[in-house]
């Protein structure tokens, strides 16, 4: 009898094996013959009319092409190990459905009054089990998605290069500074921003600010709608100047309060920079930046 | 090509100098069984902290880091771990150490092909998180604001006494942020020879292999294996920690926290039923540098010890308390006297506090030199009345908190509606002292959470509802103990999870019995 069971077990696991094993066969061979650019035209034309929507559906489908060739190729390779194992996987298979009843059903106890509670404690614990590998199943999905969404505006390129995550302007800023700086300058700055991200990005450049009390705890809100406190270059102390030794003061505003439009052509090799930067000749940019080489006023 | 040869050279000895660390110094082959994936699990995180702590302790003392320190320190991890597997092999006890790890027979859920298929669903997600993490460069809020910009000053400076990090004007998020992040990430920069924050990532993934070992390796030993592998692939699967962007794939100090953290109360735990006086005393002094790891990653680490401590005492007198009124004996209680068990808790922890003292106060006296600008001073703000005038923030703040625990389930996992559950279920083990222990330190985490809330400086609303989500992230392991210490069947040998087995359990040949 337990032969018989045994032989059927084996079978079926030997059949599902086989038509997994198929299928994944089938999904490696068109994945992998399909070339990725076919992909990225289809996902081109199925995008919205709109140049951002399509740039995302390009990356995401090759993304997640890329990904369906790796997991299909290993799902191949595993599988057709497996197959050739087919007796011992039928047991193990046999033995983990055996494993995880045991693991789920209510278990012995010694008391009679017992069993009832036992065998809800134990449903509890069951169902959650089932619930959390199953939520995760879906959070595993959700996050391999989202990586392939990701990855067009990401790839593998270097945070150095793609700047990720920071407003157009603050790139805008750490691109121009990039080329009008030294490596190893010191750079005060004047600004109504939060500068962790510039100062990050322009090391080894250092980045100096005095940063107002009031803006300490806040944190910006996009498109400035929150505007923080800050000084202007007339408010810093004349010591603050000496202690640091800047090379460079740059003044760097986005905000309503600070923002003077008089002085959006100020810096003309900012200004040259930003028109670059934009294709436009007659580019004028809605924030104020102001770099200048710092030289310690005479006694 | 270099690349590669750097980060396996620094990844690789990283571990191997836990590996040595926990072969010679936590768990001698001759003394204790230590399941396989314990081991190693405890090796990668036994390693990392150790590179950050060397780290800050050879600069510290004016040592210059860089690629000679790192090629170093890497190098000396590579002879000490393969030295330590060498004589790990020469163990017959050891040599076979997946079978040693204690599949107890007599356990109605041990199962040999669930362990086995845990195991490979395991490794499945660490690879994933490996993969995942690789696909972004470092890009969130704090990961470049406050660690990977101390990390590249520390690697262009060759210092933690580097000009810029003392200067109140250099721009930088918290500058009293511990430095155990930036310290690895210049780790591996140095040994590249050039800073890439992509790869400094990897540090992340390898901390998310280390707690789900260390846990499924002792949860396997005290709980048995199939239960202890399914409650390791659980914590593997809860969402927050991985695959959501802020867990382990990042590099936020929160996910790494969660995992010393994690470790530090997982050992607390374990030494509250381990029989062997011994033993209790080494897991104390594990418990104790894996929790001066946590204070070193971030500052809630350092409410995490004092929440250890005041958590670990109240259930310590709590028990002697309920032990006292009851005045009889549990069944698997040992002969020894309440007093002398009180003592000999009190001892512990003791030695808990010291050694995680003595670790952070180097870094404690490096600290009052780092400028103050945007740091939140909770404790320097902390008053009576303080607290009494911003009670009012509890009317905002506890109802948020219900909802990320209870309602946002979707979105970081179903642990918190499982801990209760385990709770509710098994509420007379609940009690016991092990498990008071937990219960009582994630009350006081969330009590931490509430307070910090009430002295911030920051917009409540804001502060708190940015964090509370990564804050519950770092203490996701204990709640996962709790579930996986209630929900345990017992067996023959422990008549209830976290108790200490009797005399006659003592007298089982190691060799040959499953249990510590």
């Amino acid at each position: 009898m337990l032969f018989r069971k045994n032989r059927t077990i084996e079978q079926a696991v030997a059949v599902c094996l086989a038509a997994a094993w198929c299928i994944s066969v089938c999904l490696s061979l068109a994945v992998w013959l399909i070339p990725v650019d076919v992909i990225k035209v289809r996902a081109f034309d199925q995008a919205p009319e709109e140049s951002f929507a399509q740039f995302e559906a390009v990356g995401k489908a090759e993304a997640i092409w890329w990904m369906l060739r790796v997991s299909s190729a290993g799902a191949t390779l595993f599988l057709a190990y497996t197959w050739r194992r087919r007796i011992a996987a039928a047991g193990f298979m046999s033995g983990l459905i055996e494993d995880v009843f045991n693991l789920l059903r209510r278990k012995t106890s010694s008391g009679k009054s017992l069993k009832s509670l036992a065998g809800i404690v134990a449903w509890v614990r069951g169902t959650s089990i089932v619930a959390m590998l199953g939520l995760a199943c879906i959070h595993q999905i959700h996050g391999m998605s989202k990586r392939a969404s990701d990855w067009p505006y990401y790839r593998l390129n270097n945070g150095d290069e793609i700047l990720p995550n920071i407003s157009d302007s603050n790139r805008a800023v750490i691109r121009y500074l990039r080329t009008a700086t030294p490596e190893q300058s010191r750079i005060l700055v004047v600004s109504d921003q939060k500068l962790f991200f510039l100062s990050y990005y322009l090391l080894p450049r250092h980045l100096l600010h005095h940063m107002h009390p009031d803006a300490e705890h806040l944190i910006p809100r996009k498109n400035q709608e929150r505007q923080l406190a800050a000084y202007r270059l007339s408010d810093l102390p004349a010591t603050l100047f000496r202690e640091q030794g800047p090379d460079y003061v740059l003044e760097y505003f986005e905000g309503p309060e600070y923002v003077e439009s008089e002085r959006a052509t100020e810096d003309a090799d900012w200004l040259r920079f930003i028109r670059n930067w934009q294709r436009d000749p007659t580019y004028v940019p809605t924030y104020t930046v102001v770099l200048r080489r710092w030289t310690e006023p005479a006694q | 090509m270099m690349i590669l040869l750097a980060i396996v050279g620094g990844l690789g000895g990283s571990v191997l100098l836990g590996r040595a660390a926990v072969q010679f110094v936590i768990a001698p082959p001759s003394e204790e069984k230590t399941p396989f994936s314990e081991r190693w699990g405890l090796s990668i995180v036994l390693g990392i902290g150790l590179t950050g702590w060397l780290s800050f302790l050879w600069s510290w003392s004016n040592g210059r880091l860089g690629f000679a320190f790192s090629a170093g320190l890497a190098g000396f991890g590579w002879l000490a771990g393969l030295w330590a597997i060498w004589q790990s092999s020469r163990q017959p006890v050891q040599s076979s150490s997946l079978a040693v790890d204690p599949h107890r027979s007599n356990s109605p859920t041990a199962g040999p092909r669930l362990v086995k298929a845990c195991q490979w669903l395991i490794a499945i997600l660490v690879l994933l998180a490996f993969a995942q993490s690789m696909l972004t460069p470092q890009r969130f809020w704090d990961e470049r604001a406050i660690f990977a910009i101390k990390a590249k000053v520390l690697f262009e400076d060759s210092s933690i006494n580097s000009s810029a990090l003392l200067n109140p004007e250099f721009v930088q998020y918290h500058p009293q942020y511990p430095l155990m992040l930036p310290l690895i990430e210049q780790h591996l920069y140095s040994l590249m020879g050039h800073a890439e924050d992509r790869w400094a990532k990897l540090w992340f993934p390898l901390l998310y292999a280390g707690l789900v070992l260390s846990f499924s390796g002792v949860c396997s030993r005290r709980l048995g294996a199939a239960w202890g592998w399914t409650c390791g692939l659980l914590l593997a699967t809860v969402p927050i920690l991985m695959p959501d962007e802020y867990g382990f794939l990042c590099a936020q100090a929160d996910a790494a926290v969660a995992c010393f953290h994690g470790i530090a109360v997982l050992y607390l735990w374990d030494g509250m039923s381990c029989p062997s006086p011994k033993f209790r005393l080494r897991k104390a002094l594990l418990a104790g540098f894996v929790a001066s790891c946590a204070a070193f990653t971030k500052d809630e680490g350092t409410a995490f010890l004092i929440i250890d401590v005041l958590s670990w005492t109240a259930a310590m007198a709590l028990a002697t308390l309920m032990r006292a009124v009851s005045r009889r004996k549990s069944p698997g209680e040992s002969s020894e006297s309440h007093f002398a068990m009180l003592r000999s808790g009190v001892f512990r922890v003791l030695l808990f506090t010291s050694l995680a003292g003595t670790m952070l106060l180097p870094w404690f006296a490096h600290r009052r030199r780092l400028p103050e600008v945007t740091e939140m001073h909770y404790v320097g703000r902390m008053s009576l009345s303080a607290l009494y005038d911003r009670l009012s923030t509890l009317r905002w703040s506890l109802p948020h908190l219900a909802s990320r625990m209870f309602g946002e389930w979707k979105e970081w996992g179903l642990q918190w509606w499982i801990g209760l559950a385990a709770i509710v279920t098994r509420p007379k083990r609940a009690i016991e002292q092990p498990q008071l222990f937990l219960i009582l330190n994630l009350f006081g985490a969330l009590a931490a959470l509430l307070v910090a809330g009430m002295l911030a400086p920051a917009e409540l609303e804001e502060h708190l509802g940015g964090s509370t989500h990564r804050f519950l992230m770092q203490i996701v392991p204990v709640v996962m103990l709790l579930v996986a210490a209630l929900w345990a069947e017992p067996t023959g040998d422990f008549e209830s999870v976290g108790k200490r087995p009797d005399s006659t359990t003592r007298r089982i040949p190691r060799e040959h019995g499953t249990r510590v």
